[in-house]
């Protein structure tokens, strides 16, 4: 189904909060966007294109264990995060689609500038597809998936101890 | 290289070993210098074993998967039911890579340049316009590394015809494969859960010593232990040094454990849950092994060690080490996957491959990190580095080297074998230098 001009707008402006937040290492502020039933999915080529959990992952956290790792990140001891990575990143190409009367699927590109201040002081680039499905709830939209298919999947990744 | 470079490269000055690797300290350099990197490869590297892949990544005749030993890309491939074969990823004819995909299965083995195809055992089969070629075909098969051997399904390989055998080089540690092939009721595992690769600024080295280093838990991984309860609380986090029970040990021949075994007092307790959650596993364990020796394997749980140089039995997971220059490594893992278990059992090990293991997880990431601080630490000089906490307490058991769980008992063992492996009593060898 076809969204509003309204609609698009909110996504959109949903979409760069959360982005936001993530750029910023605000990790309880990028929690509280997430819906009971998330599931935020980082896979490798090969179990892209599998259900998810067929193969392992580079991130399959359910509602849980996203709580689990936004506590750890929160302890300010994850040396990995130890400072946080500054980060910058652009989403476009937006195709939304309403999957109901109160949820939607996002298909959009995203470019992920990561800097590895903590560690080796290089600039990581992480190009990748994204995925969102997100419900409509009383006090605005939460997201339930969101699914990042890294161009370089296939490949030998450095760290992604943050929020991509 | 110049032409004058390659001319002294023979000759050129090794490192002094025996002086880098002392007793109780080793020196930095031997994490950044170029000089002992390519001593490696080649010591270690092609004159050793190395792990190169397991029976179940290729089930069937022509399976294959990609791997590189030291720097050259390899090709392990079943060319029969009981024969497997690895080659270097390298046309005879031009050079050209052969097989570009990291996996798959295949017929017969073709060059997209120039079209010559070889058999599963290498063997040159066809060249298209054949009349041209006058050569001896037999002179012009695929590079087959001199030396491949099993042990429980997981395949070594060596250039060296003249490496020891594979059951000399694993030693007593093949008992620390029994034990993670014995978590599975058929004695099997089953490698198809998938890899994740995890690059490293760091020198390789540093992934065998940090893996099995019982010292640094508390301090590298103290958001883990703040963020989630999980079964190292009393196994290696929680605890003072007189309560902690897991020992560091040494199996000679540079293979090295922390065993959390004692730490463990349920069965399935390692595994995070108890006997009921999969009773239909446990009663298979049973039939095979016996109430009592079922319960004594679901109860220690499976090993973590590293067999040197790149195997790591990584307790739920398999994994390996890829050395790539002096300053970089890719660890890599699979979640091992064990053989007539129910479905929940192997999810339960993919799900928690993914919490501790590669460059998200709760654990691993951090690993990594402190490994490129330390390859950032060592600069260019180097300097030494201690490694003599808890030699006046290790003591033998069975001929395997025990220790504190604290000690670096594991990374003296690893550091003394590299030591023998890297600077050996001069002796004519004949290695296989063609690749």
């Amino acid at each position: 189904m076809n969204v509003s001009v309204e609609e698009r707008l909110e996504i959109e402006e949903f979409l760069a909060l959360e982005a936001r937040f993530a750029d910023e290492s605000r990790y309880s502020d990028w929690e509280a966007l997430v819906d009971d039933d998330m599931v935020y999915w980082v896979p490798t080529a090969e179990g892209a294109i599998l259900p998810p959990g067929d193969k392992i992952s580079i991130i399959f956290d359910n509602r849980q264990r996203v709580a689990t790792r936004i506590r750890q990140l929160n302890t300010g001891k994850r040396h990995s995060q130890v400072p946080a990575s500054p980060m910058v990143r652009t989403q476009t190409n937006f195709l939304i689609e309403a999957t109901s009367a109160d949820t939607y699927t996002v298909f959009c590109t995203q470019i992920l500038y990561e800097y590895r201040i903590q560690s080796t002081r290089e600039l990581a680039t992480w190009p990748a597809r994204v995925e969102y499905r997100l419900r409509r709830h009383g006090d605005g939209l939460k997201m339930c998936f969101k699914g990042v298919y890294l161009v370089s999947a296939s490949d030998a990744l450095p760290g992604l101890p943050f929020i991509i | 290289m110049s032409f004058q470079e390659m001319n002294t490269s023979s000759s050129e000055a090794h490192a002094d070993y025996s002086a880098l690797i002392q007793e109780d300290r080793i020196h930095g350099s031997l994490y950044t210098s170029e000089a002992v990197f390519k001593d490696e490869m080649q010591r270690i590297f092609r004159e050793g074993w190395v792990y190169v892949a397991h029976e179940s990544e290729i089930p069937n005749r022509g399976d294959f998967v990609r791997r590189r030993i030291a720097g050259d890309p390899v090709v392990v491939i079943r060319a029969a039911d009981e024969r497997i074969n690895v080659f270097v990823n390298r046309c005879a004819h031009r050079g050209n890579l052969l097989c570009a995909e990291d996996r798959g299965s295949t017929r017969a083995i073709v060059c997209k340049y120039h079209g010559w195809a070889y058999d599963l055992q290498g063997d040159l089969v066809d060249v298209p316009y054949p009349a041209g070629l006058t050569a001896d075909r037999k002179g012009l098969g695929l590079t087959k590394l001199a030396r491949i051997d099993q042990y429980r399904g997981f395949y070594f390989a060596s250039f060296n015809e003249n490496v020891m055998p594979l059951m000399e080089h694993l030693g007593k540690s093949a008992a620390l494969i029994d034990r993670a092939c014995e978590m599975s009721p058929t004695g099997k595992l089953k490698l198809n859960g998938g890899w994740v690769q995890h690059r490293f600024k760091s020198n390789w080295k540093m992934l065998p010593e940090n893996d099995v280093d019982g010292y640094h838990v508390s301090f590298v991984h103290p958001s883990f232990a703040e963020a989630i309860r999980t079964r190292y609380d009393e196994a290696a986090l929680l605890q003072s040094e007189e309560d902690l029970v897991s020992e560091a040990r040494y199996w000679g021949m540079g293979h090295t454990e922390i065993d959390f075994s004692k730490a463990y007092k349920s069965v399935l307790g390692w595994f995070g849950c108890d006997e009921k959650r999969y009773p239909e596993y446990v009663a298979n364990m049973v039939k095979s092994y016996g109430d009592e020796g079922a319960r004594k394997r679901m109860t220690m749980g499976p090993p973590h060690a590293c067999i040197f140089p790149n195997l790591f039995l990584a307790e739920g997971n398999i994994g390996m080490f890829e050395p790539i220059s002096p300053t970089e490594c890719i660890h890599w893992h699979t979640p091992m996957q064990l053989e007539n278990v129910e479905q929940g059992v192997n999810d339960r090990f993919k799900r928690q491959s993914e919490g501790a293991m590669g460059p998200a997880a709760f654990l691993l990431a951090d690993d990594a990190v402190i490994a490129e601080r330390a390859q950032e630490a060592f600069g260019q000089s180097g300097g030494w580095l201690d490694l003599s906490r808890g030699m006046e307490r290790e003591h033998e058991e069975d001929g395997v080297m025990v220790g504190h769980l604290t000690d670096e008992l594991t990374n003296r063992g690893f550091w003394h074998h590299y030591r023998t492996v890297m600077a050996p009593a001069p002796k004519p060898a004949r290695i296989v230098k063609a690749a």
